[in-house]
């Protein structure tokens, strides 16, 4: 704290002159419960629909495996259906390595500019909005989120809950960077016309694994 | 930035004449105002979380040294640096002292509007460094060397065709080929701004929320650019303000509802990001610096003050998408950061009153920003405090002193107000008549009083006076009682 301890001080004295807390003061009671959302349509009944209909109108595309052994052949079709079938190097989150993955390597490592495909690993998703969260470790690079022009994201149904507030209990400690995706990215910036693949992915999957056992 | 809304008056005219100008913002305004209004009426209980926001803003204002110091303390223990500024002068200082230290060349920004507030790429750019925005609208305004328009939409000013010239001026030398519709624009930018992420040393983001309880800066971004800004350089700074804390997580999901409906009209933004220090041990990716600027740049003097609901402005841009006197002159003619009604009611604080009078009195009182606001902020009777105080000061126009107290007079004569008013009535009814320009209903130029015509229609009067329609109403109301 060596820049700017005397204006610490002297903001910090100033909205004391309007709290009249003390520098010891106790915790605040706080006095509100957020609200639970209301839809319409109840989006709490069947999570994989809601979460499916959010996603793809965002232009985020949805497909369902029965495990973990069916994602390399349902990366390989997805990326063969979006003219991507001569990419030759996958990045992934270190805990899908072990996978059957035929021709193509993978690596667990730091995204670049060239770099074409990601397969990551959600830590969940959210129906309400379509939304999956990513944990930042040495496992998942946050890079392979953001550079790869096509995003492969598997996502455990397990994982599958309703709300952000859901998360929270599950999160046992806040990662360097906690992102929440949904879509493909975009950008509506030049005459308000919405174009695909602005900065991040212009392709965005999501992989459902329906029984993800012990994983 | 510098501060030029004393020039309010000028710039809102010439803005008002200004065709291209008035095609965007028209554009804009129907999209921003229909896509709002769809995804508010989806969530049913929309005005219950518009409650919410403005209770837990109320309640961190009134607890913001406990929430502050909790915030820093745990950006401390993720192994952050937090920095207080109370002014712009000293943020830049901050910042400029970061990148000395890293010994950096190129700076990459995502967009940050207290970076705006305190002139922090003027500031880099004159010590040597490169600054780069990267958020697509700011990019554009960069390169055309302006200051944005719209707090979430900064080149929301500028056509295709403008922003295909400027492309043109600055990649063509770069060996880039003209690009004329959106995606070859896009996709422009793209490529260009993918060089500069990947060989950035400083990446400057600004923090759409502040989490106490767990340290974490969270911004909502639809491109992605903030993501990367944040995670490809080896130092990240949030340049960012006090009144944006929030005590926990559960706020955070009230206002995530909030803000993406109201900005964008969105359900939630593409990338919603929280970020807890820096790069951990074993970590692959990450920047090996985070710190946070905390400026103050007199909000905590707003604290207890009868202007105190602005400090919980979540900066969502709603208050400007639906205002008539924002969507008709565009943002640069309220001559700061911060145009449309919160940037009214902000800005004469914020620079004083003495330079910015003309905002608030350029309001109309339709009341639609303060139906719109998130977090409740009565804008309307905030510009009407303001225009009291102004009146106080005695620092209202020579003309509008005039007219007030003529009207003064005049509506304690109700006789002669009713003489004088039917025969403005016939005056104007007849101009209506001749005017062979105006559709039916509206004049379109009245000798005297171009400075309205020129730029809008005046309505025709209607058949009677407010008087005599009251008098009428009266009586009819009198005999029913009978
Ligand atoms: S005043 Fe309200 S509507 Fe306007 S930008 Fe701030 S939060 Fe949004």
């Amino acid at each position: 704290m060596a820049h700017g301890s005397n204006s610490r001080q002297s903001i910090l004295n100033r909205i004391r002159s309007f709290t009249g807390r003390d520098e010891s003061g106790e915790a605040p009671q706080k006095s509100w419960s957020v609200p639970q959302p209301g839809y319409v349509v109840d989006f709490t009944k069947d999570l994989v629909t809601s979460f499916t209909s959010r996603l793809n109108a965002v232009h985020g595309t949805l497909q369902t495996v029965a495990d973990f052994a069916g994602l390399p052949v349902a990366v390989h079709d997805y990326l063969s259906e979006a003219g991507q079938s001569n990419v030759q190097e996958l990045l992934v989150h270190k805990g899908l390595v072990g996978l059957e993955w035929g021709n193509r390597s993978v690596s667990v490592r730091k995204a670049a500019k060239q770099d074409r495909v990601s397969v990551t690993l959600a830590f969940a998703g959210i129906a309400e909005t379509g939304t999956v969260v990513m944990t930042s470790s040495s496992d998942s690079p946050t890079t392979q989120s953001y550079l790869p022009d096509t995003n492969i994201v598997v996502l455990r149904e397990s994982r599958l809950l309703a709300t952000m507030e859901s998360l929270w209990p599950l999160l046992e400690h806040q990662p360097r960077a906690l992102n929440f995706i949904t879509g493909p990215s975009k950008t509506a910036d030049i005459e308000q016309t919405i174009v695909y693949g602005a900065h991040g992915p212009r392709r965005f999957h999501v992989i459902l694994v329906k029984n993800a056992g012990a994983n | 930035m510098e501060v030029l809304t004393h020039n309010f008056k000028p710039a809102a005219k010439k803005a008002l004449l200004d065709k291209d100008l008035s095609a965007a913002m028209g554009r804009a305004e129907s999209g921003f105002v229909d896509t709002r209004r769809k995804v508010t009426d989806e969530l049913l209980n929309f005005e219950e979380f518009r409650t919410l926001g403005r209770d837990v803003k109320n309640h961190t204002l009134a607890n913001l040294d406990y929430y502050l110091e909790l915030f820093e303390r745990n950006v401390i223990a993720q192994g952050g640096h937090v920095h207080w500024a109370k002014n712009g002068e000293e943020a830049n200082r901050i910042v400029l002292d970061i990148c000395k230290k890293a010994d950096a060349r190129k700076i990459i920004k995502g967009k940050s509007m207290v970076s705006e507030e305190a002139g922090t790429n003027a500031a880099l750019e004159r010590q040597g460094y490169e600054v780069i925005e990267t958020d697509l609208g700011e990019y554009i305004i960069q390169l055309a060397g302006e200051t944005p328009s719209h707090i979430i939409a900064p080149a929301v000013h500028k056509s295709k065709k403008a922003v295909t010239e400027l492309f043109d001026r600055y990649h063509a030398p770069m060996g880039y080929e003209t690009v004329t519709e959106h995606e070859a624009i896009v996709d422009q930018a793209r490529q260009i701004l993918r060089d500069h992420f990947c060989s950035a040393d400083v990446g400057i983001t600004g923090g759409n929320f502040l989490v106490a309880e767990t340290g974490s800066v969270a911004i909502v971004t639809n491109e992605g650019n903030g993501d990367l800004t944040s995670c490809l350089p080896k130092v990240h700074i949030v340049t960012t303000s006090i009144e944006k804390v929030i005590p926990d997580m559960e706020a955070l999901g009230g206002f995530l509802r909030l803000l993406a409906r109201s900005a964008t009209g969105q359900i939630t933004s593409v990338y919603t990001t929280l970020f807890n220090g820096p790069k951990r041990d074993k970590d692959i990716d990450g920047p090996e610096e985070f710190h946070v600027v905390l400026l103050d740049n007199g909000r905590s003097e707003i604290l207890g003050s009868e202007y105190q609901d602005i400090l919980r402005c979540i900066r969502c841009g709603a208050c400007l998408n639906h205002c008539p006197v924002y969507t008709s002159i565009g943002g640069h003619a309220y001559g700061w950061v911060y145009p449309g009604p919160m940037g009214s009611v902000l800005t004469p604080i914020l620079v004083g009153r003495e330079n910015a009078g003309d905002l608030p009195n350029a309001c109309t009182l339709n009341g639609r920003c303060g139906t719109v606001c998130p977090v409740k902020i009565p804008l309307p009777s905030l510009l009407r405090k303001h225009r009291s105080d102004l009146v106080k000061a005695g620092s209202q126009g020579a003309v509008q002193k005039g007219m007030l107290s003529f009207w003064y007079v005049l509506a304690r004569r109700p006789v002669l107000y009713g003489v004088l008013m039917r025969a403005f009535k016939t005056v104007l009814s007849l101009f209506a008549l001749l005017d062979k320009a105006g559709q039916r209903g509206r004049i379109k130029t009245l000798p005297g009083a171009s400075a309205w015509t020129s730029s809008r229609d005046l309505p025709a009067p209607g058949k009677s006076t407010f008087q005599a329609l009251w008098k009428t109403a009266q009586s009819a109301s009198n005999e029913s009682e009978k």
